[in-house]
């Protein structure tokens, strides 16, 4: 079933070309549309300033698109007011590239994941911020504790927390492992999957990085110049890439398997 | 020491010592870097690898301070210490003899200079060349750099080129005055991947063309495979395997170097769950005791949690577990 729609979107942004330069129209997204199914996760990569973030965000509605549609569930956000859009939040949530900007210092963590559910007015809002911290594997010690005690990966485990506790039937995942080590960033990967298989989550999974699309994603967009230039099956688009970009991407990948 | 080493590192421990507490960035590191050959560098975030990199230039800025160790370099066909030498000597070997490019080339280049001054100033200052023969040697520099239209890059500024042409020039800035070692940290983390490779590319063939030698800084294996001969894995300020490229990869001996391998995706494979290391990096302020991974490995034993191993080597290939002793 389709939970994700989005139609014909258009965003383009006035910039002005280095310090004294003319004003030019960036293209950041340039009629962009495809459908998400629910259950599924679909990685969209590409490199920086091609409007992958610019998409993501209007979609889950924190930026206004210029035309095009965009629908949850069969119903049209776009059409919304914010307003008509405030019930509609709690489904929708995002995780950022970096666990250490988006949580605020001087509010305890416990604090900071419930405040989702508060603003929602849910009464059991305590009680479900622990079981989630739990869930996303940090000790039940760290409700009381500061973000500066934690580590990165840590961090962004109760960024994806505060994210979940909601229960959300949509996570935009906007890099969400890029600023961590190696080592981390694969538990944070297998944390991601955990949490999908058993909250039967539905991701957009926003990535520079082919290796991560290619090992967390059922479907791959690749988008180029505010365009999406090719979208298929995670094996199709590896395996038979058709565009020549999406080529030139897989082919900068370097692997660490194979002897060069 | 190998006898034919263009660098010698020997126990060179670098601490940072902000206010009262100790943070051991580096605890006794040593490697060789041969002539023409390139070395990897290659470690999580924070164990050390920059901070080894700037004590090679001794470049490290307080509350950090370089406090014990050798750094042997061959020099006019001396070997010399040159955390012996007078700061008016590292002048010289920086940038002459020994250059460095770094993460971010913005950062790096002066926005209020064109590039032709930039990338001629270090040859001016090493070769004491100007006018006419500066000029041309930053043109075929430039181009050296994979740079095609030198003409206009060397009339621009900074702000007004793509990250990969500022890198490039960044590249030709270490290299016009034709040093022997180049130390490369994170040269391409801040780029795109299609310009990521395009850079590698470059500096394969150029390693190659000058015979250069390389200390290559990354936390990306893939860049590592890519441009290294052998392969140094840094764990909590200490060089934990030393391998030949071709054996690390296929047959890693420390235990951290096999699964910091296998936590890497990989296109070529989906996993469904990847082989992730528990736990996290250490802090150099507030390291474990005996081997700095035991609380991370699986493999651990009782004296490891006591007593740090110390060197061993195998098939020419160095590495510090008790597993190997
Ligand atoms: N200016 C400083 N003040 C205090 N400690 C520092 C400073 N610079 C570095 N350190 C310490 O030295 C350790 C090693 O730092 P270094 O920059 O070498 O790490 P790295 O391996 O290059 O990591 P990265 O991959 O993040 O670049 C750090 O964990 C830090 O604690
Ligand atoms: S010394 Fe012990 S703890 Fe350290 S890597 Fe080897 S087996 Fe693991
Ligand atoms: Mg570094």
């Amino acid at each position: 079933m389709e939970l994700v729609k989005v139609q014909n979107i258009v965003k383009h942004f006035r910039k002005q070309k280095g310090m004294f330069g003319a004003f030019e129209t960036v293209k950041a997204v340039d009629d962009v549309s495809f459908s998400i199914n629910e259950g599924e996760t679909l990685g969209l990569v590409g490199e920086s300033g091609c409007g992958k973030s610019t998409l993501g965000r209007i979609i889950i509605r924190l930026l206004r698109e210029d035309s095009g549609k965009i629908f949850l569930n069969g119903k049209e956000l776009t059409a919304l007011n914010f307003n008509e859009l405030k019930p509609l939040r709690r489904d929708m949530q995002i995780i950022f590239q970096d666990p250490f900007a988006s949580l605020n210092p001087r509010i305890r963590i416990g604090a900071a994941v419930a405040e989702t559910l508060e603003i929602l007015k849910d009464e059991d809002a305590v009680r479900k911020a622990a079981k989630m911290l739990e869930m996303v594997g940090l000790p039940s010690s760290a409700f009381s504790k500061y973000p500066h005690e934690f580590s990165g990966g840590q961090r962004q485990r109760i960024c994806i927390a505060r994210a979940l506790v909601s229960r959300p039937k949509f996570i935009l995942c906007d890099e969400p492992v890029s600023s961590l080590d190696v080592s981390v960033q694969a538990q944070i990967i297998n944390l991601l999957k955990d949490l999908k298989d058993e909250l039967g989550l539905t991701y957009l999974f926003i990535s520079h990085d082919l290796r991560v699309v290619r090992n967390i994603s059922d479907r791959v967009a690749v988008m180029k110049d505010g365009k999406v230039v090719e979208i298929a099956d995670n094996e199709t688009i590896y395996k038979y890439p058709v565009n020549a970009y999406t080529k030139e991407l897989i082919g900068s990948v370097q692997e660490t398997g194979k002897e060069l | 020491m190998t006898e034919n080493a263009l660098l010698s590192i020997r126990g060179l421990h670098t601490y940072f010592f902000p206010g009262k507490a100790v943070g051991r960035a580096v605890e006794g590191v040593s490697f060789d870097v041969g002539s023409s050959e390139s070395i990897g560098l290659v470690g999580e975030s924070g164990c050390g690898k920059s901070v080894t990199a700037l004590s090679i230039l001794r470049l490290v800025s307080r509350p950090g301070k370089i406090v014990s160790g050798e750094i042997i370099f061959e020099r006019g066909g001396k070997k010399e210490d040159m955390l012996l030498l007078s700061e008016q000597e590292m002048t010289k070997v920086r940038g002459g003899e020994i250059s460095m490019i770094f993460q971010e080339p913005f950062t790096s280049l002066n926005p209020v200079f064109r590039v032709e001054y930039q990338v001629g100033e270090s040859a001016k200052l090493h070769l004491g060349i100007k006018g006419e023969a500066l000029r041309a040697l930053v043109m075929e520099t430039l181009s050296g750099a994979g740079i095609k239209d030198a003409e206009r890059v060397a009339d621009s500024y900074p702000h007004e080129l793509s990250g990969g042409l500022r890198q490039r020039v960044m590249i030709a800035m270490a290299l016009i005055s034709g040093p022997k070692l180049l130390i490369a940290d994170e040269p391409t983390t801040a780029l795109d991947v299609t310009v990521q490779a395009q850079i590698l590319d470059l500096l394969a063939d150029i390693r190659l063309k000058r015979k250069l030698s390389v200390i290559m800084v990354s936390h990306d294996l893939g860049i590592i495979n890519r441009i290294c001969d052998r392969v140094n894995i840094m764990y909590s300020g200490r060089i934990v395997e030393s391998s030949p490229k071709k054996e690390i990869f296929s047959n890693p001996l420390h235990p951290y170097t096999a699964g910091l391998l296998k936590s890497i995706p990989s296109l070529s494979k989906i996993e469904k769950r990847l082989p992730a290391i528990p736990g996290n990096v250490p802090d150099p302020f507030d390291p474990p005791a005996g081997c700095r991974f035991h609380p991370r490995c699986q493999k651990a034993m009782d004296i490891c949690k006591k007593t740090e191993p110390g060197e061993t080597v195998v098939d020419g290939r160095m590495v510090k577990c008790w597993l190997y002793k």
